[in-house]
């Protein structure tokens, strides 16, 4: 698993954060990101390497462990989004629920939308989940608070709800569609790997959903909406790193 | 104002002749009903006092559930649909149920129920995006079946819609009709009900959600706790075939095993051993296969309800029966297969051997599937096949009871047609059998459309006898006052044939059968019985009331409370949409617990959702409310209080003296002797609070039950015991 020494952006980890200016601490860093918008710096494996964008997140590190979803083995019941929702949120409900089950059944045999392959055609049901993605992480970069951060233990892209005010851009950046924001708090509700013990695969009755080491699952699996990111090759706020 | 989980609060009314919907605060209005059938009851106690048409636009039509729909509460995705019903001889309140997902989305979108009432002027759906309710004209959806309204709506309303959709059969009012959710749950009866209302169907997307008013600790534990107690289907405890982890075998439905594979998963799975303590193996227990181990290797997994681990329906892809025009997926259980029961088994299999003969008779489940869940069929638990198995009367072809029935041309063409497509065991016998009954061709289509009764009392002209002849046959399941037997006598004895007295149709009732066939025996069953009743508040030594499947011994007090507290549970299942197919779960798989399981789990699921606290005893006691005004709603129906007589009783080949040569209670035979049938009645009456001489509830029953508007009116309209 790559980890960049100097440069996880860690919730839960109040230690500080290096940066061109010093090591800040990170209570600082989120107050200067979210104030200042723009002359922050990241810090990459080369060094410090400052520039001027809208810098929100720098690199983040892989996470330690992904959900790892098998569709011939799914038999549709949802408990995952019910132990999603009810146990994080307190409430049932497939829209809250960072995995996406129910929204599939559509594509069921018999709608225009059905028989595709890899999702609900003849029966296969696709339970669509966070791949934890690599970096540049979508939905991260998307935030415009930064809030979406790695955590410190599971390395999972998590909202900071301090951070977050629900705009819900993150929603649109990620392909997958698998973050909502949630009406009553207007926090965005995201995947955090239950701090390592998903809820979900514990409730999975037939072992479809899987937490495994981490792994780029994004290729194998079709987005579901085009997402939103940014160019590396004309960012700014790629350019330190891909010029 | 104290605050709740569990309901979201609204009830939507949608009155299809004026294209108004409308919202009703579900607490001010049902709080003390719940939901569902309880919720039900209330809406037609209150609604249909001068309704006496099922097609009636008056005659609402309610799609109910309840606080712990859309919940983890595990096995609740059921959705009950009642209404004065068409299938019943006086039109009484009949319920049908379905499971799928509808009933959680319609929860997510904000609704603890929808009550339909008018008649649109031309064909409609309604589409529900949370509270945004529309009612769309659909002339081009009318005349097709249920897969394209279901499809089209779905693009229409997006992926995550569930839809409730009639077929042609509903539409042209066939009393033997569903309505449809999720291409293969099936809520019977109540489809031409909604035909007559010119409604098609109901879309709906919920991105909203069920409040849990417990802690999310307290919530996981209890959902933690009832997940170790679930067994298989019908809450199967026992495996069906010897397991490293278990004692006993037995014929319950726990088929899965080592080299046990869903052999069209790709790649195959296997279902394996199956400990009841691996959490990530309880959908695999089921497996049940209801066209036989051949068709493992067409099964591409199992399905079933929302948030059920348990898994009874069985997706499969047999690519043959696309030569049959149909789709060669398809997914159902138990009877919702009936479609091939129509046809004689050694008819299809003709000269056919080994595979091809296995392989055909796998195909003509996938072609009965469809054409009756396309069109939107209901066999009514045996009545369709059977019935059509009487008249038809194999060797006889007929010339008993069609022939003299209809004119002289349609027997021609039955006989070019349909008959020869049978005799030929061609599968398109099925789909000439649906269009017929469907559309309600010709006398033959409509006698097997209508309700059985009215289509016995028609053919009765022409061929007398005919009425008698249906009843006293035991193979076409027909039970005394219009409907079929469904875990009667059979399971149970005396319990099982109380039971079954309870309802205007087949008694959707389990709570007792899944018990007695469990596959623990009986002296175990008895054990576990005597205990966790007792604990429970209820009377002591509980395990005398059971006696094993096909027998009976006679009647006891135990018998009359099982009976009752059976009753009241359904209507529990049915109120707070859990599934009567599974709970309640007085066994676990659990040998370290002696197998016991807990038959407070229901109410703690209740106190904990919704906030309202409530022990067994007085949870069960608000099943007997809802049932006791369903008993109340039926008297009213019927015009008459002595339910005892009239509605009660055994048809004529449960009994025990039109059997010669059969001894009571040896153990052969569930027959019961006539006089002792009174004796059970006595008993059960007395449990319940209600008269002996008529069967009716009394003044004091309903008062102390919070109903004296109902004792009130039935006091008015001379249906109360003591009024004359
Ligand atoms: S973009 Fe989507 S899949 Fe990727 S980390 Fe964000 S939420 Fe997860
Ligand atoms: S890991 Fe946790 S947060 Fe992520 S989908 Fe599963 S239950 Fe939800
Ligand atoms: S809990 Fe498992 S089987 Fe059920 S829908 Fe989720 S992934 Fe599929």
């Amino acid at each position: 698993m790559s980890q960049h020494p100097a440069l996880l952006l860690e919730i839960g980890d109040d230690t500080g954060v290096d940066t061109a200016a010093g090591r800040i601490s990170r209570r600082d860093f989120v107050k200067i990101t979210s104030i200042t918008g723009a002359g922050m710096f990241a810090v990459t494996m080369f060094g410090r390497v400052p520039f001027a964008a809208a810098l929100k997140t720098p690199i983040m590190s892989d996470a330690k462990g992904v959900l790892l979803h098998d569709i011939s083995r799914c038999v549709a019941c949802r408990r995952c989004e019910l132990a999603c929702s009810e146990f994080n949120d307190g409430a049932a409900s497939s829209y809250l629920a960072r995995v996406k089950v129910g929204r599939n059944f559509g594509a069921m045999k018999g709608s225009p939308a059905g028989k595709a392959e890899g999702r609900a055609g003849d029966f296969r049901m696709q339970a669509d989940t966070c791949k934890q993605c690599p970096h540049p992480v979508p939905c991260a970069e998307a935030c415009p608070k930064g809030a979406i951060r790695a955590d410190s233990k599971t390395g999972a892209r998590k909202v900071d709800e301090k951070l977050c005010i629900g705009c819900g851009v993150c929603t649109k950046a990620c392909p997958w569609a698998v973050i909502t924001v949630n009406p009553a708090t207007q926090k965005a509700s995201k995947c955090y790997l239950c701090d390592g013990s998903p809820e979900c695969a514990r409730a999975c009755p037939t072992g479809a959903m899987k937490y495994i080491a981490w792994t780029d699952l994004r290729l194998s699996t079709p987005p579901v909406q085009p997402g939103i990111m940014a160019d590396p090759s004309t960012s700014s706020y790629c350019a330190p790193c891909h010029s | 104002m104290p605050t709740y989980g569990g309901w979201t609060g609204k009830t939507l009314r949608v009155n299809l002749t004026t294209r108004t919907s409308s919202v009703e605060d579900t607490l001010d209005k049902y709080k003390e009903f719940w939901g569902g059938t309880g919720m039900a009851y209330k809406v037609l106690w209150d609604e249909t006092k001068h309704v006496t048409d099922p097609f009636s636009p008056d005659n609402p039509l309610i799609f109910g559930w309840g606080p712990l729909t859309g919940t983890g509460a595990p096995c609740g995705g059921r959705t009950c649909i009642s209404a004065l019903g068409p299938q019943h001889p006086h039109g009484a309140v009949t319920t049908g149920h379905m499971g799928g997902h509808f009933s959680a989305e319609a929860k997510y979108a904000g609704w603890d129920g929808i009550i339909v009432t008018g008649k649109a002027s031309g064909p409609v759906y309604i589409a529900i995006t949370d509270h945004q309710v529309e009612i769309v004209d659909c002339p081009d959806l009318w005349g097709n079946g249920i897969y394209r309204a279901t499809a089209e709506i779905v693009a229409a309303m997006g992926g995550s819609c569930q839809v409730a959709a009639i077929g042609q059969a509903g539409e042209n009012l066939v009393a033997q009709s569903v309505i449809m959710t999720g291409y293969s749950h099936s809520a019977g009866g109540q489809g031409a009900v909604m035909g007559s209302k010119n409604l098609k169907a109901i879309g709906v997307v919920g991105t909203g959600s069920v409040k849990i008013a417990a802690s999310k600790k307290d919530w996981r534990t209890l959902i933690d706790n009832a997940m170790q107690l679930v067994g298989s289907n019908n809450q199967a405890v026992v495996p069906n075939s010897p397991q490293p982890w278990a004692e006993y075998v037995s014929s319950a439905r726990w088929y899965a095993k080592k080299g046990q594979y869903w052999g069209a998963a790709n790649p195959p799975v296997e279902t394996g051993t199956c400990d009841p303590h691996d959490r990530q193996s309880v959908g695999y227990r089921c497996f049940k296969s209801d066209p036989g181990t051949f068709a493992e290797q067409f099964t591409v997994r199992m399905d079933g309800c929302h948030a059920c681990p348990v898994r009874c329906h069985q997706a499969l892809n047999v690519p043959t029966a696309a030569k049959y025009g149909v789709d060669p997926t398809a997914a159902n259980t138990c009877t919702g297969w009936w479609g091939r029961g129509l046809m004689d088994a050694a008819k299809v299999k003709g000269t056919l051997t080994g595979q091809e003969a296995n392989l055909k008779a796998l195909e003509a489940y996938v072609v009965g599937k469809h054409m009756t869940d396309d069109l939107g069929l209901h066999n009514n638990y045996g009545t369709t096949d059977r019935g059509w198995a009487f008249i038809y009367g194999g060797a006889n072809k007929g010339v008993t009871w069609i022939q003299p029935n209809v004119p002289p041309a349609e027997w021609t063409s039955l006989n070019a047609g349909l008959f020869a497509l049978y005799e030929a065991g061609d599968l398109n016998f099925m789909k000439e059998f649906g269009r017929l009954m469907a559309y309600q061709v010709g006398e033959f289509g409509k006698f097997m459309a209508g309700a059985v009764e009215a289509s016995l009392a028609r053919w009765e002209v022409k061929t007398p006898g005919i009425t008698a002849a249906y009843h006293a046959d035991n193979s076409v399941l027909w039970w005394a006052n219009g409907f079929p037997k469904h875990h009667s006598g059979e399971n149970g004895g005396f319990v099982g044939a109380l039971i079954n007295t309870g309802y205007n149709r087949d008694a959707q009732n389990h709570c007792w059968s899944n018990y007695l066939s469990n596959g623990l025996p009986t002296s175990v069953q008895r054990t576990i019985a005597d205990s966790e009743f007792a604990k429970n508040g209820y009377m002591a030594g509980m395990g005398a009331a059971i006696d094993p499947n096909n027998t009976v011994t006679a009647v006891n007090r135990q018998k009359a409370v099982a009976a009752k507290w059976a009753i009241a549970r359904k209507e529990l299942m049915d109120s707070t949409g859990l599934c009567s197919w599974m709970w309640p779960w007085i066994a676990s798989p659990l040998k370290e617990r002696g197998y016991v399981g807990d038959i407070a789990l229901e109410s703690k699921l209740f106190s904990l959702a919704t906030g309202v606290t409530m022990n067994t005893k007085q949870f069960d006691d608000e099943g007997v409310k809802f049932y006791t005004l369903q008993r109340a709603l039926t008297i009213r129906e019927f015009g008459s209080m002595d339910l005892r007589h009239l509605h009660d009783q055994l048809p004529p080949w449960a009994i025990l003296e039109n059997h010669v040569g059969k001894v009571a209670y040896d153990g052969s035979n569930y027959y019961i002797p006539a006089a002792d049938w009174d004796t059970a009645l006595d008993l059960y009456y007395t449990e319940l609070g209600y008269d002996l001489a008529t069967g009716a509830p009394t003044r004091a029953t309903l008062e102390a039950m919070g109903m004296k508007d109902v004792a009130d009116e039935l006091a008015g309209l001379h249906l109360l015991p003591g009024t004359v």
